[in-house]
C-alpha cells in the first residue's frame, strides 16, 4: 500500500486512528499499530512479511546476544553474524539480479538473470535494524527483550517503506511511553496534509509533465528545451515526492505520539554540494556517516585515506539507491564534487557571494539527477547530447513552448514548494499575530482550513489519477 | 493582548483543526464504505470500472488480490466523475495558453512528392504492434446505449486542444501508407471484372480546419500531400475519390466535431457528392433530407484531454440527415444475432459521450439496408471504420441494397461477400489515421486477402 492512495487515506488511516484512539493503554495501542503495520506491509506482497519478520528476528537475537555478553570477542562475533545475515538477505533480494547480469556480461554465465521482485522497503528497514544492533554493540542502548517491540520499530508503517531511517534510540522511549497533546496532534495533521498534497498535487503532476516532455521511446527527437525543462520537472518531482513521504511519516508519527527526526531541510537552498547533502535525505547520510565513514577513520586520518573513505561511502550511497550502474555513477559523481569541495572548492566558495555557491550546487545536482533518472546508460547519453542539440534535434518546438506555457504557474508553485517561503510566511504571520488579535485569528483560521483544503484537493487529484479513458484497447 | 488569551485562541484553533480534519477523513471513509455509491461504469471513458476482485490463493499470495482491491477502491470511489471534473478545472490554473497538447507528437516521415512510377504491393508486414503515434482513432462501439460503455475502444493519437476544439494529430508513415494502398490494390485486382473498387480517405480536422502555420509549428504531417502520395501508389484499377479539396472548400461549415475526433454528417455529405461524381450518380441536395439535431455531445477529445473544461463549455450537436427511402436497417452484432435498428436513431436521451452512435447503430460487424423504392438489383458495400457511419445514410437512396462491413469486427472475406450478394460497388472509406496504423491495415488485409 502507498500513502498516496484513496484506500490508504480513506480506509486504512481512519481505521487505524479510530482503533488507536479508542484504546487507552500503551500496550493496546502498540498492538494496534503492529497489526496495522503488518497489514500495510502485507498489502504489497504477503510473502515478504516473512522476510521482514526474519530480518527482525536476526537482529533481535543478535542484539540480545551482544547485550548479554561482557566479552568483547563474543560481542563482536554476534555483530558479525548479524551483519552477514542482514547484508546477505539484502544482497540476495536487491542485488542478485544486478550482480548476475554483470557476471554474465564478463563470463557469459549464468544464462538466466535471476529476477527477484524487490521487497518493498527492504533497504529502509534493513538499515534501521543494522543501526539498532550496532548501537547495542556500542553500548549506546540496551537490547530490547520483547521481539514485538523490535518488529514494531522496524515495521511501523509510518516509515517502513520510504523512510526516514529512524534510530532506535530516538523512539525507544516513545514505544513504551508516549503522550499526545493537542498541539502535536494539530501539527501532525498539517504535516500529513502538506505531505499528501505535495505528493498528489505537485510530484505526480511533475511526473506527468516529464513524461509529456521526454517520452522515453523517442528521446532523440525531443527538443533541447524539452529535455532541460523535463529534467527540471524531474528535479522538482524527486524532492517533492520523497520529502512528501517523510512529511506524511512525520505527520502520522506526531498524531500517534512519535517524534521522527527531520529528513529534509530544503536541500535546493543549499549553497554547496556538501551543504546539499546535509539537507537531503538526512537520515541516510547520517547513517553512512555514523556506521561507515567514522568507523573507517572519518576525518581523523591522512588526506588520502579520507578520500578513500569518502569513496567507499559514496559508492555505497549510490548503490543503496538501486541495483543498477547509473546509481553507482550517481554516487561517485557526488564523490568527485565532495572531494573537490573538501580539497579547495569550499574555501573558494566562501570567498564569493552565496549566490555563486547556490547556483553551482543547483547545476551539479541537476546533472546528477540525469544520471539518477536513466538506468539505461545509452539513453542517458542521448539525453545529454540532446540537451546541447547534438542529436540533430531542434532547440525548441511548438510542443515544448505549449507545455511550458501550460505549466508556467505550476513551475512557480514548485519553486515556492521547494523553498522555505511558506514556512517563513507562517512565521511572520505568527509574529504579527502575537501583537494583533485580528491577525492571530486570521492565522488560526488559515491553520484550521489549510489541511482540509489540501486533503480535498488531494482527493480530487487521486480520483483524477484513476481517470483512464480508452484504457482497454480492442486487442 | 494578554499571553493567556493568545494561548487560548491558539489552543482552541488547534483542537478545531484536528477535529475538522479527522471529521472529513472519517466522513470520506464512511461514504466510501457505502457500496451502492461506488459507480461501476464510466460513460465518458467508455469502459467498465474495476471490479472487486474475487479471492484466490494465488492472487492473495502474489499480492495481486490486494492490488486489485486498491484499484477497485480508487477506480470506483464515490463521486469520482465530479472529483475528476473538479480536478481538471483545478489543473487549468497550472498555466496559461488556450492550447494544450495531450500525448506526444512524433515526427512523420517525409512525404515523397513523386512516386517514381511505384505501385504499392503487399509486403510481409512486421508483426502487429501498437504504434502509439499513429494509433487509430475511431469508434463509438455498439448500438444500444448500455452496450456502448461496455465495448472496448481504441486510443487516439496525440490531441491538440486549441480554444474549444480538439484536433487529432497525424504523422505520415511511408511504409504503412504504402501498405494501405497495397491492400486496396490487392482488392481491385481480386475483384477485377466482378465489382468496382472505390477508395475514400478522410482527412481529419487537423488537416482541413487547423491553419497551416499552426500545423507547421506542431509538426504534424500535411494530409493533402499524404493523400496524394497514397493515391499515387494505387493502381489504375482503383477509383480514387479525393475529398480533400471539397472539404477544404467548406472548412468554415460545421464539418467536424470540436469535442470528438469524427467528422459531422455534413462533412460526410460533401464526401458523398464527390463519390457521386466518381460513380456517375446525381447527388441529392442537402435539403432533400430531413434533418435531426441532437445537442449536448461531448466526444473523445473531451475524454482524451482529461475532460478539458474548455471543451465542456461548448458541447457539439450531432446533426443527422435521414435518407428518404427508408430509415430501417438490420445489423448483425458480434455474436451473430440480427437486430432491427434505425439508420438514424434518436439519441437525444443517450449519454453525452455516445451520440455519434446515432448513425447506423454505431460499429457493428455487418449492416444491411434495403431500399423499398428500388428493385434494380443495385448493391454496394462499404468497408469502413467509425468515420464511415455518417457517410452510409447518403447511399441509401441510390442503391437497392447497401451493405456495411466494419472491417475491424467482420470475420468473413470480402470477396465471398461481394460475389454472394452481387455487389457492384465496393467502397473503402477510412480516416487518414487508419491509413497509417498497422492494426487497421492488418484488419484490412484479413478481410481482403
Amino acid at each position: 500500500m502507498v500513502f498516496s492512495s484513496l484506500l490508504f487515506v480513506y480506509l486504512f488511516l481512519p481505521c487505524c486512528l479510530f482503533f488507536y484512539f479508542l484504546s487507552r493503554s500503551i500496550r493496546a495501542r502498540n498492538v494496534i499499530l503492529l497489526v496495522f503495520s503488518l497489514v500495510f506491509y502485507a498489502w504489497t506482497n504477503p510473502k515478504y512479511i516473512l522476510l521482514l519478520v526474519a530480518m527482525v528476528f536476526i537482529n533481535w537475537v543478535c542484539a540480545i546476544g551482544i547485550d548479554s555478553n561482557g566479552r568483547k570477542r563474543v560481542r563482536k562475533r554476534w555483530l558479525v553474524i548479524d551483519l552477514i545475515g542482514c547484508l546477505t538477505i539484502l544482497g540476495i533480494f536487491k542485488y542478485l539480479g544486478f550482480a548476475s547480469s554483470i557476471l554474465r556480461s564478463f563470463t557469459g554465465f549464468p544464462k538466466e538473470i535471476i529476477d527477484i521482485a524487490l521487497p518493498i522497503g527492504i533497504s529502509f528497514y534493513t538499515f534501521q535494524l543494522i543501526s539498532y544492533t550496532i548501537d547495542v554493540y556500542r553500548d549506546e542502548i540496551p537490547a530490547e527483550r520483547n521481539f514485538f517491540i523490535v518488529l514494531l520499530y522496524a515495521g511501523l508503517f509510518h516509515q517502513c517503506i520510504a523512510g526516514p531511517i529512524v534510530r532506535y534510540q530516538d523512539v525507544a522511549d516513545e514505544i513504551e511511553y508516549r503522550t499526545i497533546d493537542s498541539d502535536e496532534l494539530a501539527r501532525g495533521v498539517t504535516r500529513f496534509a502538506v505531505g499528501l498534497a505535495k505528493k498528489t498535487l505537485l510530484a505526480n503532476t511533475c511526473a506527468k509533465v516529464f513524461d509529456q516532455l521526454v517520452p522515453l521511446d523517442s528521446v532523440s527527437q525531443c527538443s533541447a528545451l524539452a529535455l532541460w525543462l523535463g529534467m527540471l520537472f524531474f528535479m522538482f518531482q524527486i524532492y517533492l515526492d520523497f520529502s512528501a513521504y517523510s512529511d506524511m511519516a512525520i505527520g502520522m508519527g506526531l498524531m500517534t505520539g512519535f517524534h521522527f527526526r527531520e529528513n529534509f531541510n530544503y536541500p535546493y537552498t543549499g549553497n554547496s554540494v556538501t551543504d546539499f547533502w546535509r539537507r537531503w535525505h538526512i537520515s541516510l547520510s547520517t547513517f553512512f556517516r555514523d556506521y561507515v565513514y567514522i568507523p573507517l577513520g572519518g576525518n581523523r586520518c591522512s588526506k588520502g585515506r579520507q578520500i578513500f573513505n569518502l569513496f567507499i561511502v559514496w559508492f555505497l550511497t549510490g548503490m543503496w539507491h538501486g541495483a543498477s550502474t547509473n546509481y553507482i555513477m550517481w554516487g561517485l559523481f557526488f564523490f568527485v564534487f565532495l572531494v573537490l569541495e573538501k580539497l579547495f572548492l569550499l574555501d573558494v566558495l566562501s570567498g564569493l557571494p552565496k549566490l555563486f555557491g547556490h547556483i553551482y550546487m543547483l547545476i551539479v545536482v541537476f546533472f546528477g539527477w540525469i544520471i539518477f533518472k536513466f538506468e539505461d546508460i545509452g539513453l542517458m547519453g542521448t539525453v545529454f547530447k540532446g540537451m546541447f542539440c547534438a542529436n540533430g534535434n531542434s532547440f525548441t518546438s511548438y510542443e515544448t513552448g505549449t507545455i511550458f506555457m501550460n505549466y508556467i504557474f505550476f513551475i512557480v508553485l514548485c519553486i515556492v514548494a521547494v523553498t522555505p517561503f511558506i514556512k517563513e510566511l507562517g512565521r511572520l504571520l505568527n509574529k504579527i499575530g502575537s501583537k494583533y488579535k485580528g491577525m492571530l485569528i486570521f492565522k488560526s483560521a488559515i491553520d484550521v482550513v489549510a489541511p482540509v483544503v489540501l486533503l480535498i484537493l488531494s482527493t480530487m487529484a487521486l480520483a483524477g489519477n484513476s481517470y483512464n479513458p480508452f484504457l482497454y484497447f480492442q486487442f | 493582548m494578554k499571553k493567556r488569551e493568545r494561548r487560548r485562541i491558539i489552543e482552541r484553533a488547534e483542537i478545531i483543526r484536528s477535529a475538522v480534519f479527522f471529521f472529513v477523513l472519517a466522513l470520506g471513509a464512511v461514504i466510501a464504505l457505502i457500496i451502492p455509491l461506488h459507480p461501476t461504469t464510466s460513460e465518458i471513458e467508455k469502459r467498465d470500472l474495476a471490479k472487486f476482485p474475487s479471492f484466490s490463493l494465488t492472487s492473495f499470495l502474489d499480492g495481486t488480490y490486494f492490488k486489485d482491491i486498491d484499484t477497485w477502491y480508487s477506480d470506483t470511489f464515490p463521486f469520482r466523475e465530479s472529483l475528476i471534473s473538479a480536478n481538471s478545472a483545478l489543473q487549468s490554473f497550472n498555466g496559461i495558453g488556450s492550447v494544450q497538447i495531450h500525448g506526444t507528437v512524433k515526427k512523420g516521415d517525409e512525404i515523397p512528392t513523386d512516386n517514381e512510377g511505384k505501385i504499392a504491393t503487399l509486403q510481409e508486414l512486421p508483426s502487429v504492434e501498437e504504434s502509439s503515434s499513429a494509433e487509430a482513432t475511431t469508434t463509438t462501439p455498439s448500438s444500444s446505449e448500455e452496450e456502448n460503455v461496455n465495448l472496448p475502444t481504441q486510443k487516439l493519437g496525440p490531441v491538440f486542444v486549441a480554444g474549444n476544439a480538439g484536433y487529432e494529430l497525424y504523422s505520415f508513415g511511408k511504409e504503412m501508407s504504402e501498405q494501405y494502398a497495397a491492400v486496396i490494390n490487392y482488392a481491385a485486382d481480386e475483384l477485377d471484372g466482378i465489382a468496382d473498387v472505390y477508395d475514400i480517405i478522410i482527412p481529419n480536422s487537423t488537416g482541413v480546419v487547423l491553419p497551416e502555420n499552426i500545423r507547421k509549428d506542431i509538426g504534424t504531417s500535411d494530409q493533402k500531400e499524404a493523400m496524394s502520395y497514397i493515391f499515387s501508389v494505387m493502381s489504375s484499377k482503383v477509383k480514387k475519390v479525393n475529398i480533400y479539396d471539397v472539404l477544404k472548400e467548406h472548412k468554415n461549415e460545421y464539418i467536424y466535431f470540436r469535442t470528438d475526433h469524427h467528422w459531422t454528417q455534413l462533412g460526410a455529405y460533401y464526401a458523398y457528392t464527390e463519390y457521386c461524381k466518381a460513380r456517375g450518380l446525381t447527388a441529392k441536395p442537402i435539403d432533400f433530407y430531413e434533418k435531426q439535431e441532437y445537442p449536448g455531445f461531448l466526444g473523445s477529445f473531451y475524454a482524451d484531454s482529461g475532460k478539458a473544461p474548455e471543451l465542456a463549455a461548448t458541447p457539439d450537436t450531432v446533426e443527422a440527415y435521414c435518407p428518404k427511402a427508408t430509415n430501417d436497417m438490420v445489423y448483425v452484432d458480434k455474436n451473430g444475432n440480427e437486430v432491427k435498428w434505425n439508420i438514424v436513431s434518436d439519441v437525444s436521451g443517450w449519454g453525452t459521450s455516445t451520440k455519434y452512435s446515432a448513425f447506423i447503430g454505431g460499429d457493428n460487424p455487418l449492416v444491411k439496408i434495403k431500399n423499398p423504392e428500388l428493385s434494380d438489383g443495385s448493391a454496394c458495400v462499404v468497408i469502413k471504420e467509425s468515420y464511415g457511419n455518417a457517410f452510409v445514410p447518403f447511399l441509401v437512396d441510390h442503391y437497392e441494397n447497401v451493405y456495411v462491413l466494419d472491417y475491424r469486427y467482420y470475420k468473413g472475406k470480402l470477396k465471398d461477400f461481394v460475389t454472394e450478394n452481387k455487389v457492384k460497388d465496393v467502397i473503402y472509406i477510412n480516416n487518414i489515421m487508419a491509413t497509417g496504423t498497422s492494426l487497421r491495415i492488418n484488419d484490412l488485409i484479413r478481410i481482403t486477402k
